[in-house]
């Protein structure tokens, strides 16, 4: 299961690294029922390996409908080393309120996305993958 | 965060901690008494508005956070993402990692079956208010930091920059070079700005930042400890009893006991103090008594242990709840006092008791 998430993580990030994308491409891309709740798009039946629901958030202040971030959850939680293991060190942030998940960052090479970990008790259940702007 | 049940809590504690809530004279931002105003008025018009009682929650909290992007956007500061997912443990909770306020309108009311906007009270309606203009007030005081940064670099190539401060902060690089290209020199007429933002800094990604992740992690820890004391009984004595030896014992580690002991003497050697700093040393030597009354309670089972009747060391076990429940309300005045989070906290009640106050009027 986690190398299909992996897998998923590494196909992800070269679409949301493509240029002219809108969020009804990465929708489509993810799988069927979506459901637009105007600020995100949610997935209900992912298409996709180890993901029970995804949501494709819209970007603010944008005049093109393009996706700012993608959030998959997954089936079942995977250990934070395993990521790490396949994508090198975590910047670990600490939550700003009790309760919510610690993030772990990681930069994903030759690509222009971030992945972001929810981690609790060392165990990773959602992902969230960023396009970021490039600054060279 | 969930609001509801914060406030509760908050409503808990401040009965055992008579924490008085100051609010600074000159505000700034969001908080402003005209953004706060205007931010209710509209909030209240559309909560009001009969047209809008058949529409989802979500287009309810969709319009307040257009009405706070467009005020956070007047004010040269950075517009959040939004999303919303039925799943979220919270009513609304800002990332500055994403940008994004994350939004579970099932946490909006606790009464079953409210899913349209007619089906607030207005209570509820103004403590949506209050969530999400608390939630953005976080995404200002990130954007500040941001370009209290900006200002404070020599690196003068603005892309460079913006990877330099995306980098410290952990934010998007769109914020990042957005905040480069207004950087917030530290000079007279932005003193006030830059005193909060310095404090801000400090409790979030500063020198205080392991304190704010231990704080927020510990008070869970101890919620529990005291559950587990309250709950022990004599069919799970020994069980109760391993548990809480186990976790008391851990509290001497790294991130909790040592770290308070580390932590206090790395802040008090500061050499001009802000007002963070002293807020975190208050509470360290704080949190540090509590700690030592919890452990003398603990001793007082462990040394028994071995000889104490079964009833004896129930009850033994049973009273360390008390020194927990005091540990635990010290822990969580702490987490109150980060002062990105008393400010969100202060700001988000404006907006709320400004709906309050407003609906009462057109009553």
């Amino acid at each position: 299961m986690s190398q299909a998430v992996i897998g998923l993580v590494r196909d992800l990030a070269r679409l949301l690294s493509a240029e002219d994308l809108s969020t009804e491409t990465v929708v489509t891309w993810l799988g069927d029922h979506p459901v637009d709740l105007q600020r995100n798009v949610l997935v209900e039946e992912p298409g996709v390996a180890g993901v029970s629901r995804a949501s494709v958030v819209r970007q603010v202040g944008s005049a093109r409908d393009e996706p700012a971030h993608v959030t998959l959850e997954l089936t079942s939680g995977m250990p934070l080393q395993e990521l790490q293991a396949e994508f090198g060190a975590a910047k670990l942030v600490a939550p700003d309120h009790p309760g919510q998940p610690q993030s772990a960052v990681f930069a994903l090479a030759e690509t222009d996305v971030r992945l972001i970990a929810e981690v609790r008790n060392g165990a990773v259940s959602r992902l969230t993958l960023t396009r970021e702007t490039r600054l060279a | 965060m969930q609001r509801t049940i914060g406030n509760q809590h908050v409503v808990r504690h401040l009965g055992r901690l008579s924490a008085p809530m100051t609010v600074q004279r000159k505000e700034t931002g969001l908080k402003q008494s005209a953004q706060v105003s205007a931010f209710a008025t509209d909030a209240l018009a559309y909560f009001k508005n009969a047209a809008n009682k058949d529409k989802p929650l979500n287009e309810y909290a969709t319009h307040l956070l257009n009405e706070i992007n467009g005020q956070l956007k007047a004010m040269g500061s950075e517009e959040c993402t939004s999303s919303f997912d039925a799943s979220g443990d919270d009513s609304g909770t800002f990332s500055r990692v994403t940008w994004n306020v994350a939004i579970n309108t099932n946490k909006f009311s606790s009464r079953a079956g409210v899913s349209k906007v007619g089906d607030l009270t207005v209570n509820e309606a103004a403590e949506v208010a209050d969530t999400l203009y608390h939630e953005c007030r976080h995404s200002e005081q990130y954007f500040r930091i941001a370009r209290m940064l900006a200002a404070r670099s020599a690196e003068k190539d603005q892309a460079k920059l913006a990877a330099e401060i995306a980098r410290k902060m952990t934010i998007p690089n769109k914020v990042a070079l957005a905040a480069a290209k207004v950087p917030l020199a530290d000079n007279k007429a932005n003193a006030t700005l830059i005193a909060e933002a310095r404090n801000w800094e400090s409790i979030t990604i500063g020198i205080h930042e392991d304190y704010k992740g231990n704080i927020n992690t510990w008070d869970a820890e101890v919620r529990a400890a005291e559950k587990l004391a309250d709950d022990a009984t004599a069919a799970n004595l020994v069980k109760t009893k391993g548990d809480l030896d186990t976790q008391i014992t851990a509290w001497a580690g790294a991130s909790r006991g040592a770290f308070v002991d580390a932590h206090l003497q790395t802040t008090e050697a500061i050499d001009k103090k802000q007002r963070m700093d002293r807020l975190v040393i208050k509470h360290l030597k704080a949190i540090k008594k509590r700690l030592t009354k919890v452990n003398a309670a603990w001793k007082v089972v462990t040394d028994g242990w071995a000889h104490d009747s079964a009833a004896t060391s129930l009850r033994k076990v049973r009273k360390v709840s008390g020194p927990l429940s005091k540990l635990e309300a010290q822990v969580y005045a702490a987490y109150r006092d980060h002062l990105h989070e008393k400010d969100a906290w202060e700001t988000g009640g404006l907006a709320g008791a400004a709906f309050r106050n407003l609906a009462k009027k057109k009553k």
